[in-house]
């Protein structure tokens, strides 16, 4: 008979599950496999089994070959191994335990669990400071190669964790005929170790590419429409309340020690400020689009629809109005009849232009002018035109063109409604005036 | 405060490094610092499996030959000179301890 559990314990809780097999046993539950969480025991009986839970990261075959021998020659069976957890049991009643130098044990593990974390820690940071430098320096053609980029970034990122598994499947194939385990199946427990591996590699690369998708949007480019702003948000929604929930489960749970092997121990204040500092990183990285944090809290976020003229009431349909030659500028207003006037370009693009715009208008909206500066240049033709200078917070202007830091909005007043637009000066050598008439060349087409 | 690695030698460690003056195997190892400790002290496997690779590591060691899963490996001039090191260090530590006419 078989019974089947759930290894209660985090992987580096080793003492305690090495006191829940002997438990176990001593109820007539031997251990007989693991496949990654799972516990398999079969029913025996009632014994005083001694085990040993090690944390197994071999470094090359040799060294396994060498460690098997030295095991069993002092009286140590290797019962099973799962990821890089291993389970040995006492053959000889007189063995000596596996671990005798509590200090090199604790070297061990903590090196093992720096390695571990430093990795993740140093590819945020190339990240964090990738984007940064970009943000910051980057002008014209170099800042839309970013998406390319970072498109590329997810690319290496999941190649290199691809040949980590294959590697890894390498490996525990090699360790499995190495070390002779006898296994249930030996095929499906190389399986299973493989799928388990690739089950925690695709967690972390999805999950990574779900943080860089939010800032750079280069993996979802060409998706259009509200959910795709809805879906990102969501996902960072998500991920925050799951990031505060493990927070405060840490808090209450103050006397357990998260992330505690043996003597390692990781204090909870040290933990905290890491998660703090890990949430405050992912929510406050400037992003391509917009500060998330921003958008979070800015209401109506999710655009508008209506098809009312009334400024004051109204909520507001977006429109494209065009792409003019090597400009590209998209407007957002009111037109007659809410009439799109023109649909090219990217409507990619367009979703990212008008989060920003609702977000001003919303201001208007509210009378938070302070934040919005209206400065009179001059009329053409019937439309006032105004340049807008302030439009959101944390978005100052700058002199230096990053893309979306030298960006400028004018608002044009025409009979009908206005109309505020935005231009990236990122190529060719037309000047805003040109496209200024050429937008009012598209206003008047279309008021006729 | 832990002890800044390889400066001092732990027990195993001494024990290991003078075992290893003759050129000797893991399992062999393991029985020669039970035998010339009288008992004393016991290295385990995988205590024994983590300082091999430190020392090999570390230039303290070599690995001379492989023989199915065995590997024998012996002291270098840089062990040596480690082990010579802390055998000095313990004879202070003990004509120090004289003073106190125990």
């Amino acid at each position: 008979m078989k019974k089947y559990e759930i290894n209660p314990y985090p992987r580096w809780r080793t003492y305690e599950l090495e006191a829940y097999l002997m438990k176990k046993a001593a109820k007539g539950w031997k251990l007989t496999d693991i496949f990654g969480k799972i516990l398999i025991f079969q029913k025996e009986e009632p014994s005083a089994c001694e085990y040993a839970v090690r944390l197994f990261t071999p470094k090359s075959i040799r060294q396994i070959e060498e460690y098997q021998e030295l095991c069993e020659s002092s009286g140590w069976k290797p019962i099973t191994w799962t990821d890089n957890l291993q389970i040995l049991e006492k053959t000889d009643p007189s063995a000596i335990a596996i671990d005798t130098d509590e200090e090199i044990l604790l070297i061990e593990l903590k090196k093992i669990r720096f390695n571990s974390v430093w990795k993740g820690l140093l590819a945020t940071f190339i990240a964090c400071v990738f984007y940064m430098v970009l943000f910051l320096y980057a002008g014209g053609m170099l800042f839309y190669t970013l998406d390319l980029l970072m498109a590329l970034m997810g690319i290496m990122y999941v190649a290199s964790k691809i040949a980590d598994i294959i590697q890894c499947f390498v490996l525990l194939n090699r360790v499995k005929k190495e070390m002779r385990i006898k296994s249930v199946n030996s095929n499906i427990k190389i399986v299973w170790n493989i799928c388990y591996v690739w089950y925690r590699r695709i967690i972390i690369t999805i999950g990574g590419l779900l943080f860089l998708s939010f800032f750079v949007d280069a993996v979802f480019m060409g998706i259009k429409g509200g959910l795709f702003y809805a879906r990102n948000y969501i996902v960072i929604f998500i991920m925050w309340i799951v990031m505060l929930l493990i927070m405060i489960m840490i808090a209450i749970n103050g006397k357990e020690r998260v992330y505690h092997a043996r003597k390692v121990k990781f204090p909870l204040w040290a933990y905290s400020i890491y998660q703090l500092v890990m949430c405050s990183m992912i929510l406050f990285m400037p992003g391509v689009t917009e500060n998330p944090v921003e958008n979070l809290y800015t209401p109506n976020m999710w655009g508008y629809n209506s098809t009312t003229k009334d400024y004051d009431s109204a909520t507001y349909e977006s429109s494209l109005i065009g792409n003019m030659g090597e400009y590209m500028y998209v407007g957002y207003g009111l037109m007659d009849n809410d009439t799109i006037l023109e649909q090219s370009t990217s409507d990619y693009k367009l979703q990212i232009y008008n989060t920003r715009i609702n977000i001003l208008l919303d201001r208007l909206k509210h009378n938070e002018t302070k934040t919005c500066t209206f400065t009179y240049l001059y009329e053409l033709r019937g439309v006032k035109i105004f340049q807008l200078d302030g439009y959101i917070k944390g978005y100052e202007k700058q002199e230096k063109g990053n893309g979306y830091g030298y960006d400028k909005y004018y608002y044009l007043e025409y009979k009908n409604g206005f109309c505020i637009f935005r231009f990236d000066k990122y190529a060719g050598d037309i000047t805003d005036k040109q496209v200024i008439e050429g937008l009012v060349d598209k206003l008047e087409q279309n008021a006729n | 405060m832990p002890r800044k690695q390889l400066q001092t030698l732990s027990e195993p460690m001494y024990y290991i490094l003078l075992v290893l003056i003759e050129e000797q195997n893991g399992v062999d190892i393991m029985k020669r610092v039970l035998e010339i400790s009288n008992e004393r002290v016991k290295v385990g496997a995988g205590t024994l499996y983590t300082l091999l690779g430190k020392f090999e590591k570390e230039g303290i060691i070599n690995s001379t030959k492989r023989a199915g899963r065995k590997c024998w490996y012996i002291i270098t001039a840089k062990g040596r000179e480690i082990l010579q090191t802390e055998y000095d260090r313990l004879n202070a530590m003990i004509d120090n301890g004289k003073i106190l006419k125990l």
